[in-house]
């Protein structure tokens, strides 16, 4: 099984915290259900084109968080999560977004009142309620 | 024995596919055959150094001689073969063996078949009785006991063929070298001389024949072992 | 865990090179790139673990057996796979198959017979006859099913075309997680090393440098894009330059330097793989 999973090469986030993170926003947003089964780690590291290692530890952490279980001799599989977390890592999620935006624009030296401006627009654009 | 036979299941492989090895052998190994029955007679009465030389040649090489192995010649050089075989779990002892067993069936068949061959068709019938042609069968199959398994050894030398054909030469010599002094001390050939020992203690120099010929297989083998631990295989 | 195999201050003049001394070890469950310029030793070091080519000095230890000692036990759990194949000319793959498989108690038949269908391996023909490919693809056929812990790949993929070389990885991966095993192979393809290698280490001039491990390594080595003028020296971690970026190996380093001289940069990413070997490969 593959994961639809984009590592990027300009991020300075390490390459096993990318594949955590897209891992629980792909539970998170019900691509990835309860008790569905999880590449192995080494097939995982294969698709990615990184290594064992990274895999392990994003795994870990994955487990640790209670997003994922590991069955000895079964395999790797999708954990039950409950809704509020479900509903914070979808919040989790847009605010992260939001903060890459923020970041760039505050690079370019634009000021917070036009940033809000632009916030408005983009929703606007994107059918969204203007309140 | 039980060593012997897994060093047969390994050597079965390269025996497999030595139909035209052995084939090509046999070709030049058969005009030993009318040579050494033709000119028995001639030989008994003149006593003719060439005639002892053939036949201890015969009896060391049997169709080795045609064996490009033996010559380290490139197509069919028994180094590929220690390539393919040195990195899998074959014991050293068993392989060593299994190299031995190539060697004897490159011989002993062939030697096998001209004693009898001699036998019924040269006058020597006349001078031995079966028991005593035994043992001279024996004291000659002996001889490639002893000095016969140096060709395996020679085999995983990291030679090419300028070695070989230099070496044979210079056994060669030494061998004219021995059998002349024969001539010179007894007034016999070794092949005479073997027909009188084995007329008159047959016994004795078959025993003694084996003793040596097993002592110098197992010796030979030490020495093999010992050589391939040395060089390196690239 | 221990380790599968342990090489400690391995030495050997072979002409003119001197390989070594060289530090090694190889763990269950990961598998290790050796990558070096053409004659650096990368065979010679193989042939070494084999005891093919004897050591003048140094220790080899396969699953704490020393491999040039009278214990010849150590093969068993070893499977060799040659650049160039020698002495397999002569045979059929059936024949070859027969006798190889004879050799190895946990031969997985089963697992032999999917890599031919697979990949299509004629069994019938002479070795000698087959394509440099298909030479290749039979090789690995009588390699993977061995089931020995350890795997001594050199150079698996240099003939394979490119579907049997996607396959080759699949079976490869599908490999290591039969059990505690264990793959240190040589290969010049760096998509292969992107994708099967957790450890990398690089031979020089007979020389082996650290044992890297892929990700941090290609983690830490940075290209930054930068319209500025530059310093000509001096700047810490710097590997490499043009006239729009900078290449470091020390990214903290480099990065806290450029913020305190107010020099900007534009974009910042990862090294390709291929590059950092090149350099890795090459510096002096």
């Amino acid at each position: 099984m593959e994961l639809p999973i984009y590592l990027s090469k300009t991020s300075r986030e390490p390459i096993y915290h990318q594949i955590e993170n897209q891992m629980k926003t792909l539970i998170a947003s019900g691509q990835l259900t309860k008790g569905m089964p999880l590449p192995s780690i080494r097939a995982l590291a294969k698709d990615l084109e990184t290594s064992v290692i990274t895999i392990r530890r994003a795994y870990q952490n994955l487990e640790y968080q209670g997003f994922i279980q590991t069955t000895q001799g079964k395999g790797t599989f999708v954990a039950d999560i409950d809704h509020d977390m479900k509903q914070q890592m979808k919040v989790a999620e847009v605010y992260q977004a939001m903060e890459a935006a923020v970041e760039i624009a505050f690079k370019y030296d634009y000021t917070a009142e036009q940033l809000k401006k632009m916030c408005l627009e983009v929703i606007h654009k994107k059918g969204g309620n203007q309140t | 024995m039980q060593k012997w036979k897994q060093a047969w299941q390994i050597a079965k492989l390269e025996l497999s596919v030595s139909t035209k090895k052995i084939a090509f052998g046999c070709l030049i190994i058969l005009g030993f055959f009318p040579y050494a029955i033709s000119y028995f007679q001639h030989y008994l009465e003149n006593s003719v150094i060439i005639y002892d030389l053939f036949f201890i040649l015969f009896f060391i090489l049997g169709i080795n001689v045609g064996n490009p192995n033996y010559w380290h010649s490139k197509q069919a050089n028994v180094h590929s073969l220690l390539m393919m075989q040195l990195p899998l779990p074959i014991k050293q002892e068993i392989f060593i063996k299994s190299r031995f067993i190539i060697h004897f069936c490159f011989s002993f068949p062939v030697q096998i078949a001209f004693l009898i061959i001699f036998y019924v068709a040269s006058p020597i019938a006349q001078l031995l009785s079966i028991p005593a042609y035994i043992a001279f069968a024996i004291i000659w199959l002996s001889v490639n006991l002893y000095i016969g398994t140096l060709t395996p050894i020679n085999e995983v030398y990291p030679a090419n063929w300028l070695f070989t054909a230099a070496m044979t030469f210079i056994l060669l010599f030494i061998f004219l070298f021995i059998l002349s002094v024969s001539h010179l001390i007894f007034d016999y050939g070794v092949v005479e001389l073997s027909i009188i020992i084995a007329e008159n203690w047959p016994v004795l120099s078959s025993v003694v024949s084996l003793i040596i010929g097993f002592t110098a297989v197992k010796a030979h083998q030490l020495y093999m072992k010992q050589i391939m631990n040395k060089r390196d295989y690239f | 865990m221990t380790s599968l195999l342990k090489i400690m201050d391995v030495e050997k003049n072979v002409d003119t090179l001197h390989l070594g001394p060289i530090h090694l070890t190889i763990e269950p469950g990961t598998i290790t790139t050796m990558v070096g310029a053409n004659g650096a030793g990368k065979s010679t070091l193989f042939k070494l673990i084999m005891n093919l080519v004897k050591r003048d000095t140094g220790s080899i230890q396969l699953l704490d057996i020393e491999t040039n000692g009278s214990d010849e036990s150590w093969k068993q759990h070893i499977t060799y796979q040659a650049q160039t194949v020698i002495g397999w000319e002569p045979f059929t793959g059936t024949k070859l198959k027969d006798f190889i498989s004879s050799l190895y108690p946990h031969w997985n038949e089963a697992l032999f017979q999917k890599i031919v269908d697979l990949l299509q391996i004629p069994l019938d023909e002479r070795f000698a006859k087959l394509s440099q490919g298909n030479q290749q693809k039979l090789q690995l056929a009588l390699a993977l099913p061995r089931n020995t812990p350890l795997l001594l790949l050199d150079e698996p993929t240099s003939f394979l075309d490119i579907p049997a070389k996607q396959k080759l990885m699949n079976l490869l991966v599908e490999w290591m997680e039969q059990g505690d095993r264990a793959i240190f192979m040589t290969s010049h393809q760096s998509a292969d090393i992107m994708k099967l290698s957790d450890y990398i280490v690089v031979l020089r001039n007979g020389k082996l440098m650290n044992k890297f491990e892929k990700e941090s390594l290609i983690h830490r080595h940075r290209r930054y894009w930068i319209s500025e003028q530059l310093p000509e020296e001096g700047i810490p971690g710097e590997i490499g330059r043009s006239t729009r970026y900078l290449v470091s190996n020390a990214p903290e380093q480099t990065e806290s330097f450029l913020q305190q001289e107010q020099i900007t940069w534009t974009q910042q990413e990862s090294l390709d793989l291929e590059e950092i070997l090149t350099q890795l490969i090459e510096r002096r």
